[in-house]
């Protein structure tokens, strides 16, 4: 029965836990894939390095929003205090509060990855052109952002 | 933009073009290549396109030579500091030595090649050493390997089994040959064999298929031991010329910086003489046409009427024309001009929106970035750029725009009480909080989120404002009536509505902006049905003004994102609790994990800025399309040229 018991506590820990691990995922792949192409450029010309860095980077925040969440679920639960009890209904309420950025996050951070992969070439061929392949990778986040609102304002909420 | 023609003498051509890249003023027009060009101008052109070809080779010999010079004494840069200045009269005393220089170019290219040279005999020479090392104590001329009726082979054989093999080879098909070991090694058997010259082929692929090594030819006469002392007087000499030829070559590249004078200079020289020989001219005369921008026209005219003889006229750019745009604003909002570049330059026919932009962009990210601590970082990072380091050109206009939002982050942080997140209360371990100014986001997010929609139902609506300003100025204020206005009654009431004040007040502002629009929205139909389906289908547009407002909701995730991970930063940091080695331990992780939330909520904050800008923003009105002046000036690429005091005296 001490499972039980906890149901609310490990729930919670997996809502965390979701939430910082698909986005992190998703992002650690699209930042891997961007920097791989970034460095074939910067064969040809390391000068590009600051533009590309930047365009490297932008994928990166789908994994930010993941660590927001869980900061959220965790502070929100009331983890960070000491004894605090989480019923199970709670527990699986953050358990499905944190499903839009779990799973958006993934998908944003690979498919914004391809546009900043994209990007680079463009770069590389018209390096002026830089703003333009940022603004274009950061449609792409948008969605990323909604699901992230999503799960932050049902966290805050639950409490 | 005025468009200038200035018909001047050909023999002053040079010198007109000359002063029209000092002046950077004017952007030629280029005519079209089909001009009338009769046969006895030709033969005069040709000398000037072989002086371009010529000094586009000379240059790369030069970067060749600037390469190697780079590679032999590194100068160290500062990052951003831009380029070394080179003073006008300086330019020319380096011009003065281009043949000097260009020789020494010529030296360092022959010496490369002469070292490469070297060491690959070096590499040779060294290997035919080590081949002939075991076999000092021959007692013979290795040129002489044959008598008149005998041929000798000198060899290794790596293993006894194999001479053995070789021995019994021999015996059987060549009786008349004698194989002798000479000595003997770890590293193998050296021998020797010996036979009639009429069977030395057959000798030859017998030993080979026994795996003898034999001793490459050797061209020069002498015993192994003379051939070692002579090849180690070569190398001698060939490691001393080496280290003549380095040296000199050291000494060559210390003119480095000259030479990145002189490839500037001949750069100069060959944009001139590019954009003269493209000009129209006649036997005596040349013509040119170009744009120059209203306010410069008159300069531009006096500095070339004073000095040349020159005819020249200037009208208004016609509506027809196909004129670059030269943004022109106020010192405040000319560092957003970056922002509005990078779209797209306003066409012929648009208005510059940077003024409009100006203020919204500072607002927004600001907001976004919302922290005193990371405001105070990044504008003190940009004055750094600016004034310390003396950043140049784009990378100038961006580090002004991005200084100006740093102050917006500032204020924006004062209003949410955030100074490295909540670095502040954790230190003082909640002794100590900056209350904000207006609320913290952290405590309602939702207030945070329905602020963000009305900041951007504002910027909607300057954005709706400016287009209908434009269609009033174009004559078309009845379109802007019918079709803009309503909107704002519609979203205003919906917001109304939503906010649940006023009553009914709500609705009847938006049913009357719908109805407007119903009734109006398809008024280039005659069919009064069609019409009528036509205006009910302009209500659909509802469905693109809302997903624009809540675009701006980012404002809270991003607020989040940035005051949340400087949280994590400050609980990580602070682990160590309130000890000396827990502080310590806090700073360390405070300037690692705050640098790079401030560059990662930077780089977000400038992206959706931008992109509330280019998509929501100008998706209103502003469509670009426009091109950039880009006048004939002197462009270079590895030094400023500034002008000397002698320059500024002329002048006065």
């Amino acid at each position: 029965m001490v499972f039980l018991e906890n149901l609310g506590l490990i729930l919670t820990l997996m809502a965390g836990a979701l939430a910082a691990l698909l986005p992190g995922i998703g992002s650690a792949k699209a930042v891997g894939r961007v920097g791989e192409m970034a460095a074939g450029v910067l064969t040809e010309d390391p000068n590009k390095f600051g533009k590309l860095l930047i365009l490297q980077a932008l994928p990166g925040t789908q994994g930010i929003y993941g660590l927001l969440t869980w900061f959220m679920v965790l502070q929100q639960s009331g983890l960070f205090d000491e004894g605090a009890a989480i019923s199970w209904q709670k527990g699986l309420a953050y358990l499905m509060a944190v499903l839009p950025i779990a799973i958006v996050g993934y998908f944003s951070a690979v498919y914004q990855g391809r546009v900043s992969e994209a990007g680079v070439a463009l770069v590389a061929k018209r390096p002026e052109e830089q703003s333009k392949a940022l603004v274009m990778a950061a449609m792409v986040e948008t969605y990323a952002i909604l699901a992230l609102l999503a799960s932050v304002l049902t966290i805050f909420r639950i409490a | 933009m005025e468009k200038l023609t200035v018909i001047g003498l050909r023999e002053e051509r040079d010198p007109i073009m000359d002063t029209l890249m000092r002046l950077g003023a004017v952007e030629l027009i280029e005519q079209s290549t089909e001009k009338e060009t009769t046969t006895e101008e030709e033969p005069a052109l040709v000398p000037e396109h072989q002086a371009v070809q010529g000094d586009v080779s000379l240059m790369s010999r030069l970067e060749m030579a600037i390469d190697t010079a780079q590679r032999r004494h590194p100068v160290k840069r500062k990052m951003f500091s831009g380029r070394r200045q080179v003073d006008s009269a300086a330019l020319m005393r380096v011009a003065e030595r281009e043949e000097d220089l260009l020789s020494k170019v010529a030296r360092i290219e022959q010496n490369q090649a002469r070292l490469a040279d070297l060491r690959q005999q070096l590499g040779r020479l060294a290997t035919l050493r080590e081949l002939l090392q075991p076999w000092t104590s021959l007692d013979l001329d290795l040129q002489q390997q044959q008598t008149e009726h005998v041929q000798v082979f000198l060899g290794s054989l790596d293993t006894p089994e194999m001479l053995r093999q070789a021995e019994a080879g021999l015996q059987d098909e060549v009786p008349e040959s004698l194989l002798t070991v000479l000595s003997e090694d770890e590293g193998g058997l050296r021998c020797a064999a010996a036979t009639l010259r009429s069977r030395a082929d057959l000798v030859r692929s017998i030993l080979r298929k026994a795996g003898f090594n034999f001793l490459p030819d050797i061209d020069t006469p002498g015993t192994p031991a003379e051939q070692l002392e002579r090849i180690s007087g070569e190398i001698r000499a060939i490691q001393q010329e080496l280290a003549n030829r380095d040296q000199e070559l050291e000494e060559l590249t210390r003119h480095g910086a000259d030479f990145e004078v002189l490839h500037d200079f001949l750069l100069i020289r060959h944009d001139r003489l590019k954009a003269s020989t493209d000009l129209p001219a006649s036997r005596h005369t040349f013509w040119l046409q170009g744009w120059v921008p209203a306010h410069l026209v008159k300069s531009v005219a006096r500095g070339l009427e004073s000095r040349y003889m020159v005819a020249l006229s200037h009208e208004p750019a016609g509506p027809e024309d196909d004129y670059p745009i030269l943004l022109k604003n106020s010192k405040l909002v000319k560092p957003y001009e970056v922002i509005v570049e990078m779209f797209s330059p306003p066409s012929t026919r648009e208005q510059d929106p940077t003024p409009l932009l100006a203020p919204f962009f500072f607002f927004f990210f600001g907001m976004m970035l919302s922290d005193i601590g990371y405001g105070l970082l990044l504008s003190g990072l940009c004055a750094l750029l600016l004034f310390k380091v003396k950043a140049k050109g784009e990378m100038a206009r961006m580090v002004r725009m991005l200084f100006l939002c740093g102050i917006s982050s500032v204020i924006w942080g004062v209003l949410f009480g955030s100074f490295f997140g909540d670095m502040v209360s954790v230190l003082s371990q909640g002794r100590l909080v900056i209350p904000p100014l207006w609320f913290n986001p952290m405590d309602d997010a939702t207030k945070l989120m329905i602020w963000s929609m009305i900041f951007g139902v504002i910027h909607l609506f300057a954005g709706m404002g400016a287009k209908a300003y434009l269609l009033f100025v174009t004559g078309r204020g009845k379109d802007a009536v019918l079709d803009i206005f309503p909107w704002y009654l519609i979203i205003i009431g919906l917001g109304i509505m939503i906010g649940g004040i006023g009553g009914q007040l709500g609705l009847y502002i938006a049913v009357a902006g719908a109805s407007v629009l119903v009734l109006f929205g398809g008024r280039d139909s005659r069919n009064p049905i069609m019409r009528l389906l036509k205006g009910l289908l302009s209500l659909y547009n509802i469905t693109s003004y809302i997903s624009d407002i809540l675009s701006y909701t980012r404002i809270l995730a991003l607020v989040l994102a940035t005051s949340v991970i400087a949280m994590v930063v400050n609980l990580l940091g602070f682990l160590g609790g309130p000890s000396i080695t827990g502080f310590f331990f806090y700073v360390l992780v405070a300037i690692l994990g705050h640098g790079l939330n401030l560059a990662l909520s930077a780089l977000s904050a400038y992206v959706h800025t931008s992109r509330l800008h280019y998509v929501e923003f100008f998706g209103k009105f502003y469509d670009g399309g426009g091109r950039l002046w880009r006048p004939l000036a002197i462009k270079t690429r590895y030094v400023d040229i500034v002008r000397s005091p002698a320059d500024e005296m002329e002048k006065a």
